[in-house]
């Protein structure tokens, strides 16, 4: 999901780190809110936020994890009787619970999508251990289609041996590690300082979505 | 550890995907890369680990501000705790199967207890079998799972071989 060319709107106006923190500060106010119809408005702007951290996005695969979370709650009856097929009946409750939650997964990877960057350094032990989590997360959603139900094991392990690999080879996220406006796996990045215009987007839409609970 | 946690968060990702009979149930597929690694790491690392899995359940659930993260909490350190103790003392009797088996149920005892005392009132006894039962069924199969894993990856041995030298 890693754009090229051009620098990406974030990454010209915002450092790794800030944009790493303001996700984090926005993450909540995603996960807090009930409503349905406010918490599809903001998977709707984490998707815009994604695009412009330059990164390309595979509707369809969205599309289909939405409408599978939905199905598997469905399953599960719950409020208010909205149609009967045969022994089936379709609830509100549970379509609501669907539909909520897998807005939820989407939003998330979105905003993860968006808050995560290859050139993330945060100091500190901790703050270290945070980058290289969140690092090594977007690194498994990513190759997560690599998995295969016939080998399941074995496309796993893997997996986690590249990845094992990435992390011991390029320090990411870890302080002193080979970074110097490179990504983890060696590919150049634009090094971006913050920007006036950055920092106010940046807080209108943490605070947005904080103001959206109010709602 | 970051790898781990990361793990550990994708699996809390996938278990969030499937639908829950009974309030606060899980199966358990955070847990995972505790199991496979219990061989690996110090007792310290394993909680540091488990540590790391609830506040990523807790992001992934949008639990972090709730009284769910607190049950969590709880559930996950007494099956973590009895993982270790059973692994420590029972490792060549016992294999992850039995060890997954015994956490799960300190897990959801632990939870259903905190249930029954401070949300739900006795009335939630009724809930007991159901949740042991279904939590212990889902014990074996992350234990299973967990088993075959660790005797087929080529990675683990790796990763145990990196972590010895690193200390």
């Amino acid at each position: 999901m890693r754009s090229r060319q051009p620098v990406p709107w974030f990454q010209a106006n915002l450092d790794a780190a800030t944009q790493l923190y303001a996700g984090m500060a926005l993450l909540p106010a995603f996960l807090l809110q009930e409503s349905l119809v406010v918490r599809a408005a903001q998977v709707g702007l984490l998707l815009l936020l994604a695009l412009l951290a330059g990164k390309r996005i595979r509707y369809g695969y969205f599309a289909i994890v939405l409408a599978s979370v939905t199905v598997f709650h469905v399953a599960i009856p719950s409020g208010r009787v909205l149609s009967e097929f045969g022994s089936f009946a379709l609830t509100s409750g549970a379509l609501r619970t669907g539909v909520f939650k897998g807005l939820a997964i989407v939003g998330m990877v979105f905003l993860s999508v968006a808050a995560v960057r290859s050139d993330l350094r945060i100091p500190g032990r901790a703050g270290a251990l945070v980058a290289r989590t969140f690092w090594a997360f977007e690194f498994l959603l990513e190759g997560r289609r690599r998995v295969t139900w016939r080998r399941p094991m074995e496309s796993v392990d893997s997996l986690l041996s590249e990845l094992f690999y990435e992390l011991r080879g390029s320090g990411a996220g870890e302080e002193g590690g080979k970074t110097d406006g490179a990504s983890p796996n060696g590919r150049a990045l634009g090094v971006s300082r913050p920007t006036i215009a950055g920092w106010v987007a940046a807080g209108l839409l943490v605070g947005a979505n904080w103001a959206l609970l109010l709602v | 550890m970051a790898l781990l946690a990361a793990v550990a968060m994708f699996c809390s990702t996938l278990e969030y995907l499937i639908p829950k009979p009974l309030p606060f149930f899980r199966v358990g597929l955070a847990n995972l890369p505790i199991l496979v690694t219990l061989h690996v790491l110090t007792w310290k690392h394993t909680l540091v680990l488990i540590l790391l899995k609830v506040v990523g359940q807790a992001i992934i659930n949008g639990t972090l501000a709730s009284y769910v993260f607190l049950f969590s909490l709880f559930g996950s350190f007494a099956s973590g705790l009895v993982m270790l103790f059973v692994h420590r003392t029972l490792r060549r009797r016992v294999t992850l199967i039995g060890v997954s088996l015994a956490g799960a149920v300190a897990s959801n005892a632990v939870q259903l207890l905190l249930s029954i005392r401070f949300v739900f009132g006795a009335p939630s006894w009724v809930m007991a079998p159901p949740f042991l039962i279904l939590g212990s069924v889902a014990g074996i199969v992350v234990g299973i799972v967990a088993e075959r894993y660790r005797r087929r990856s080529r990675w683990l041995p790796e990763l145990a071989h990196a972590y010895g030298e690193a200390g």
